[in-house]
């Protein structure tokens, strides 16, 4: 059987070693139609379905199907972390804000999205897919041979449907890597994807079914080459990767650098290199970066980027002071509040000038003054107006205060012993009290 | 944080549900940040002793305005009262709106009369601001809301061009 193999443990990426013995033997498997670098071409330029007339499967002309453009609708979780069975229902809910006690889970929504995220990039590996310490540790209520951890998700594509997507990931005893048990990626009503073990179903154009094995240590979604850029496969890839997931760590942020990044990683290292692809590709997002910098930080004018010579560049803050003199301070020596408000900045301009986007931030509230945590969120609600989605973790009460309750959801658990469960905060307190104070005094609101 | 020399609002929910009423007006607001929600009072007495202990500071900010959201709870003398709570030399600057009884019977009045889109408190206050950017009435004119007209009118002369854009 494929894929019980484990030497082949490279990534997407490698697949561009062309001569590699292993990349050949494993694109036979995830391009079954045949090897599209066999003839030094791009596997979409190959692709017998794209010589086809007529449009592939999924493929929706404009205008006859519309839905919310942007949107994460649900998140699942089974036997992950001290999820069991755990949903997160949040479709049509343009703001959500994420409640709890420490160890209740708000953060690992966020890995668990992050996960998927990546699998957008290019990590294929199942065993790489989930950040340490993923595997439940709760007791279970049934005897189970191995735990076999489910993620799911469901997402808005631009004018294609729903998708859904989940992936059941294993490691039996024998093991010394997870594998996937199960994968599955549905658009539309329309089973775009199916897989067991390493049996994977997958709809080519006009309706074709193509089975072909792949190593059980690969993630199908991430690997399989599509015929088209419309393909629902590669349209859910695309708005994985547009998610901003952010959970700055200001100390390890720099303005320094010369990469490409269109979307920060979600500790925002490269803030520098997101700033200025963000620049280049959408010049708009500069003027309302601007003005939020400069109502957020006294004295502020512009930022600008300086060439370190050989394609290195480095962001620059410049500011007026009181005698009315300019001076310039370096991205890298901004306090770490000052790098959050940035990161915010940049954010609501990228929302404004290239809407919608979907922005899940793990306590926004964090290194920020008190005086700026309202502006925050609102502008971070304002962001998510053009159809976009704004969700938030916070302990904070200023932050809790900012949403309504009918768009807060609390993650409660009774024990370490016992899973996380979700329930709005509408169905926990009475409409007169307030969640900040209810929480902070540890009222048993679940 | 609003620019207290500028000119901006303040807006004091009587409770939480008001305050949810409050986001969603915030969310229909043109200049966002010249508008600040304060923590919610915990009754429409505690709002009223809140204005009258806070009002000196805004005597010391001429550019504030102040909005208190209660549930009159079928006594609209409770607006006058918040209002003489301060000195007259800034009550101008004070304005107290709210449902006529509870913000909940107006969710179901204005829920059942289809006056607004979906059910959430939230979805009153995009109403409300709505009605405000507008200077129409389709919200205010509302039964449970009409008795706010003479505080509506000076909403629409002194606060509406802070928080909305022409």
């Amino acid at each position: 059987m494929a894929g019980h193999r484990t030497d082949n443990a490279f990534d997407i990426g490698s697949l561009n070693t062309f001569a590699d013995p292993r990349a050949i033997a494993l694109r036979s498997r995830v391009f079954p139609w045949g090897d599209p670098w066999a003839s030094g071409r791009r596997a979409s330029s190959v692709h017998p379905d794209r010589l086809s007339s007529t449009a592939p499967v999924g493929s929706i002309p404009p205008g006859l199907r519309w839905y919310n453009p942007v949107m994460v609708r649900r998140v699942y979780a089974h036997n992950f972390r001290c999820f069991q069975n755990t949903e997160m229902d949040i479709a049509d809910r343009r703001h959500v804000l994420l409640v709890g006690r420490n160890g209740s889970g708000k953060s690992s929504l966020l890995d668990i999205v992050q996960s998927f995220r990546l699998l957008a990039f290019g990590r294929n590996q199942a065993d790489e897919f989930l950040p340490d310490r993923s595997v439940t540790a709760l007791p279970s209520s049934a005897p189970q041979p191995h735990p076999q951890i489910r993620l799911e998700i469901d997402m808005d594509i631009p004018q294609c449907g729903v998708a859904s997507y989940s992936l059941s990931l294993e490691q039996p005893p024998a093991f010394r890597k997870m594998r996937v048990a199960e994968e599955r990626l549905v658009v539309d009503g329309d089973n775009v994807l199916e897989r067991n073990l390493a049996s994977v179903r997958f709809a080519g154009a006009d309706g074709k079914r193509i089975e072909f094995s792949l190593d059980w240590h690969l993630i199908s979604v991430s690997v399989i080459g599509v015929p088209t850029d419309d393909h629902p496969i590669e349209r859910f890839r695309r708005e994985l990767r547009r998610l901003v997931l952010l959970r700055p760590v200001p100390s390890t942020m720099v303005g320094e650098g010369g990469a490409q990044v269109a979307v920060p990683d979600p500790s925002c290292r490269a803030f520098g290199d997101w700033f200025r692809e963000t620049m280049n590709t959408h010049p708009g997002a500069y003027e309302p970066f601007r003005t939020y910098l400069k109502e957020a930080l006294p004295g502020f004018e512009a930022a600008a980027n300086r060439s370190s010579g050989l394609g290195v560049w480095s962001l620059e803050y410049e500011f007026r002071s009181n005698s009315g003199g300019p001076y310039s301070i370096s991205f890298g020596d901004l306090s770490d509040g000052e790098k959050c408000l940035s990161v915010a900045a940049l954010t609501c301009a990228l929302a404004e000038a290239a809407p919608p986007i979907t922005v899940f931030w793990d306590e926004p509230d964090s290194f920020v003054a008190l005086p700026e945590i309202q502006r925050l969120i609102v502008a971070l609600r304002r962001a998510a107006r053009n159809d976009g989605q704004f969700i938030a973790t916070s302990h904070d009460a200023e932050a809790i205060r900012a949403f309504t309750r009918e768009n807060t959801l609390i993650l409660f658990r009774s024990s370490h012993s016992e899973p996380s469960r979700l329930r709005p905060a509408n169905d926990l307190v009475a409409p007169s009290d307030d969640l900040a104070d209810a929480l902070a005094r540890g009222d048993d609101i679940a | 944080m609003v620019n207290k020399h500028r000119p901006h609002v303040l807006l004091l929910p009587e409770d939480a549900a008001i305050k949810d009423v409050a986001i969603g007006f915030l969310d229909g607001v043109d200049r966002q940040l010249a508008m600040h929600i304060e923590r919610s009072a915990g009754g429409w007495a505690k709002a009223r002793d809140a204005v009258a202990t806070d009002c000196y500071r805004l005597a010391a900010y001429p550019e504030r305005r102040l909005v208190v959201v209660i549930d009159f709870d079928g006594h609209t003398e409770r607006g006058s009262d918040i209002e003489m709570a301060c000195p007259a030399a800034i009550a101008d600057r004070v304005f107290v709106v709210g449902p006529l009884h509870d913000i909940e019977d107006l969710r179901k009045a204005l829920q059942s009369a289809g006056a607004m889109d979906g059910d959430t408190l939230s979805a009153i206050g995009q109403v409300a601001a709505r009605d405000c950017r507008e200077g129409t009435r389709s919200l205010w004119s509302h039964d449970k809301l009409i008795h706010n007209e003479p505080t509506y009118r000076r909403l629409l002369m002194d606060v509406r061009p802070i928080l909305f854009e022409d």
